[in-house]
């Protein structure tokens, strides 16, 4: 009887969930009104193509404000946690293959991340994936050479330096739309100039916040990522 | 039948499977990989719901015809870097604890 008790109670939970969200989740097509004023009037309102961007950094940009603070606490929290480990740095790392083959993909993965987060606005992209493909790099870096050459090439202090560069862009052009009287992260309506869209320079701070996404979110997961593979094997 | 309109069944099957671990694994590591196969499910459910099949993504000017809901892409972007982000907090804190146990456990032997 016990054994079988969590399966119940999942069982009986699911029937809960399907009786209260058949409707909407899970046999409903239909888009909802905010999605549907997004897809209508995204690119006046916001000036950029990609209306996932518009709503990520634009319309709900508070939301993307909190998340990176979230970032920043989980970077924190893991390098503080790992920092007690008072462990060498690995060199070394893996077979020559490896080491030939990966500082020729380097560039390439250099040119896709900054490419991902430039054109966020424009195409599929944004700062947040440009920033976690740019982080991979240290992974790379790690397998080839060790956590003492990645170390060495940019330390984690330079990372939460880069980090903090990143998320005080970000608190600056949040704060910015205040001083002439618009709410937080106004975009357009506080005057910052939306250009034509499907030009590079087009959207107001959208931009700009997208690179200082990138930036952050690289310094910080690759912080995340260093911590987590620095072992003393 | 569409394939994508299974895609929220699946997502509730994948939520309920993370739950269902979640409640009876007591190992950090197991923990942290419920909590991720749960938030896939959330996430499944959402991305699949945007949407019916032949709907290009929300890039106006890419594709002719009727676009996805921009909305859920946008939560599930948000839940999926916290996922990342509470995933490395989790294993580390895993591996905290793991390693306190094994001192522990040495210093018994002593």
């Amino acid at each position: 009887m016990m054994r079988s008790f969590p399966l119940l109670l999942i069982a009986a939970l699911g029937l809960l969930l399907v009786f209260a969200l058949g409707d909407s989740l899970l046999t409903g097509t239909e888009i909802g009104p905010v999605a549907q004023h997004y897809l209508d009037n995204g690119v006046a309102e916001t000036g950029v193509y990609n209306l996932v961007t518009a709503v990520l950094l634009d319309y709900r940009a508070l939301d993307t404000l909190l998340e990176s603070a979230v970032i920043f606490a989980a970077a924190a929290a893991v390098w503080s946690l790992m920092q007690q480990r008072r462990l060498p740095d690995a060199e070394g790392g893996l077979s020559v293959a490896v080491r030939t083959l990966i500082p020729r993909l380097l560039p390439l993965l250099l040119v896709y991340s900054v490419h991902l987060a430039l054109f966020g606005h424009l195409t599929p992209g944004g700062g947040f994936q440009g920033g976690v493909v740019l982080s991979v790099v240290s992974v790379l870096l790690i397998a080839a050479f060790g956590t003492g050459y990645e170390y060495r090439l940019i330390s984690p202090n330079t990372k939460s330096r880069l980090e903090l560069l990143g998320g005080g862009i970000l608190v600056v052009i949040a704060l910015a739309p205040l001083v002439v009287g618009a709410a937080l992260l106004t975009n357009g309506g506080a005057g910052f100039p939306l250009g034509q869209p499907g030009s590079l320079f087009s959207g107001g701070t959208i931009p700009v916040l997208s690179l200082a996404i990138f930036v952050k979110v690289a310094a910080a997961f690759s912080l995340i990522l260093y911590s987590l593979l620095k072992k003393g094997s | 039948m569409d394939v994508l309109s299974l895609g929220p069944w699946v997502g509730l099957a994948l939520f309920l499977i993370g739950l269902y671990g979640l409640l009876t694994s007591r190992e950090m590591t197991r923990i942290v990989m419920n909590l991720t196969v749960a938030e896939s499910g959330v996430i499944f459910a959402l991305v699949a719901r945007a949407g019916s099949g032949g709907q290009g993504a929300p890039i106006v000017g890419n594709a002719a015809g009727s676009m996805v809901a921009p909305l859920p892409h946008a939560l599930v972007l948000t839940a999926i870097v916290i996922g990342a982000s509470l995933t490395a907090l989790g294993l580390s804190l895993a591996q905290g604890t793991h390693e306190l146990e094994r001192n522990a456990g040495s210093g018994e032997e002593q």
